[in-house]
């Protein structure tokens, strides 16, 4: 069954519902093992366990990288980006919130009604597939403060970004055999035939963030080539003679300076290395990391449901929906979960 | 007409409609609640609200196995007149006892002074439930039962309360 990111709690519900409150997250290769442990509690304040961690996990890959070659190695997410898909969720933070805070606070909350102009924010290639609209709490549309002001008021959307992010569109090319993938992590990975590989799902989920916030928010599209340099120099261009400002964010420290150059106001995310072993977050939060961690990951196990966020034949609409595969091992769940769907789809139309 | 639900109106139709489903969902009860007839009140303020609830609510019932669920509409003129709220609740319990029917009346949804009377004539009548959906937080008021998490909500029976 194919249930999309903002349909996830249904899972939680249904695992709930079944008497699963507290459950693990499990990798399928032996060497990795349980992920995390989800503790479903209050709806606002559940327990997320990191039983493994960033260094534990790249300790894994060494394994895996020992036992079956460094390809196999890349099928599976790096350490770091392990740590942002977490990051992403909102149940961690990223490490130089307050410096962030600062920037957003002196070029953002334009009062556009006392005729301010707008502040648009522009993400580098790095940031986005990694949520930032929500981690950085700069959303017009999310977190406008009551009286109006909103931290930037659409988003810069560059060309020379979304050409980097389209290399997902190599599938098939770069992938190894599901077949090789299988014997080295599990069964599962059958089903990953002829999608992409770790880094390409990464980017993959960038693009469809770049096409979600051009669908629903305000936004510039700033023609520019590749490369942090054009990227910028695009940025520039563009904005010169507009009385529209922009801002952007970097995970990299020479976009950073080179905008900064060019008299762009930007800021690096910094992220942290590993996380606490005890995070908290609530029920949405976790349904959005077991979609990041799905798609990255390819497939986590969880009590009587395996998810899928690639699969053989996950088409265009699946991507565009953020939609996942679960595949119900247990009847129960099956039969709550197709339950619970039609009243959800039911509700939906109303709306 | 083996289980009657019995409610008021409401302009919000997530509020007529999710205390049913944690009803059948069984969430906080011994043993769960599946209407097969359902009584809803009209007024001139509720626009398509009440459309839209029954069509939801028939979704739900059918998803929960009941094949042709009964979904009535009392109407009254104005949302003040409280004789006729008190007739709905009245005249939907007898019917319900005339068919040794189990009877459950919802609390949740419609004015405060709706909740009294359906209150009231739950107590007077000895209906089976007098059900109160509790939402900890207004972030879930526009969302649908399957979608708030179920730590979020609780189905309260007065009956067993008070």
């Amino acid at each position: 069954m194919e249930l999309a990111h903002e349909d996830l709690m249904l899972l939680l519900n249904g695992l709930y519902e079944l008497g699963e409150e507290s459950f693990s997250v499990v990798h399928p290769a032996e060497e990795i093992g349980e992920l995390l442990r989800i503790d479903l509690g209050d709806a606002t304040d559940s327990t997320v366990s990191m039983t493994t961690g960033a260094v534990t996990y790249e300790d894994a890959l060494d394994e895996i990288e020992r036992e079956h070659g460094p390809t196999v190695r890349k099928e599976l997410p790096n350490e770091a980006a392990y740590v942002k898909a977490v990051t992403a969720s909102g149940i961690f933070d990223i490490q130089n919130r307050e410096e962030l805070d600062k920037f957003i606070t002196r070029y953002g909350y334009q009062d556009l009604q006392e005729g301010h102009p707008p502040r648009y924010a522009g993400f580098d290639t790095n940031l986005l597939p990694w949520r930032m609209h929500d981690v950085l709490g700069i959303d017009p549309v999310l977190h406008t403060k009551p009286g109006g002001r909103a931290p930037v008021n659409g988003y810069a959307l560059l060309e020379g970004v979304d050409s980097e992010l389209s290399i997902s569109y190599r599938y098939g090319t770069n992938a190894m055999p599901a077949s090789a993938l299988a014997d080295a992590f599990g069964p599962e990975y059958e089903r990953l035939a002829g999608q992409p590989t770790e880094d390409n799902r990464e980017t993959r989920l960038g693009l469809r963030e770049y096409r979600r916030l051009r669908e629903t928010r305000p936004h510039d599209i700033i023609s520019t080539g590749t490369g942090d340099t054009n990227i910028i120099d695009g940025c520039a261009e563009y904005y010169a003679d507009k009385p529209t400002g922009e801002i952007l964010f970097s995970n990299d420290y020479g976009f950073v300076d080179e905008a900064r150059e060019r008299k762009v106001p930007a800021v690096h995310v910094d992220f942290s290395i590993d996380f606490p072993r005890r995070l908290t977050g609530t029920w949405g939060q976790i349904a959005t990391l077991l979609y990041q961690l799905a798609v990255l990951f390819g497939v986590l196990v969880l009590p009587r449901a395996t998810l899928y966020g690639v699969w053989d034949g996950k088409s265009e609409r699946n991507w565009k929906n953020e939609e996942i595969d679960i595949d119900t091992r247990s009847e129960k769940l099956a039969a709550i979960l197709e339950r619970d769907q039609p009243i959800v789809q039911a509700h939906a139309l109303r709306q | 007409m083996d289980n009657v639900w019995v409610s008021s109106g409401s302009t919000t139709v997530e509020a007529m409609v999710n205390p049913i489903a944690a009803a059948c969902a069984g969430d906080g009860l011994d043993s769960k609640f599946i209407p097969d007839t359902v009584y809803f009140l009209d007024n001139p303020g509720l626009g398509d609200a009440l459309s839209d609830t029954k069509v939801l609510t028939r979704t739900l019932l059918e998803q929960y196995g009941v094949e042709s669920p009964t979904i009535e509409t009392g109407h009254i003129g104005h949302e003040t007149d409280f004789q006729g709220i008190a007739t709905h609740f009245q005249d939907a319990i007898a019917e319900a006892h005339d068919a040794a029917a189990n009877v459950a009346v919802d609390v949740t949804p419609g004015r405060k002074f709706m909740s009294v009377i359906a209150f009231n004539a739950g107590m007077t009548y000895d209906v089976d439930h007098i059900f109160y959906f509790y939402l900890e937080s207004s972030d879930y008021f526009s969302r649908i039962y399957p979608e708030i998490p179920r730590t979020a909500a609780k189905l309260y029976d007065f009956t067993e309360i008070l």
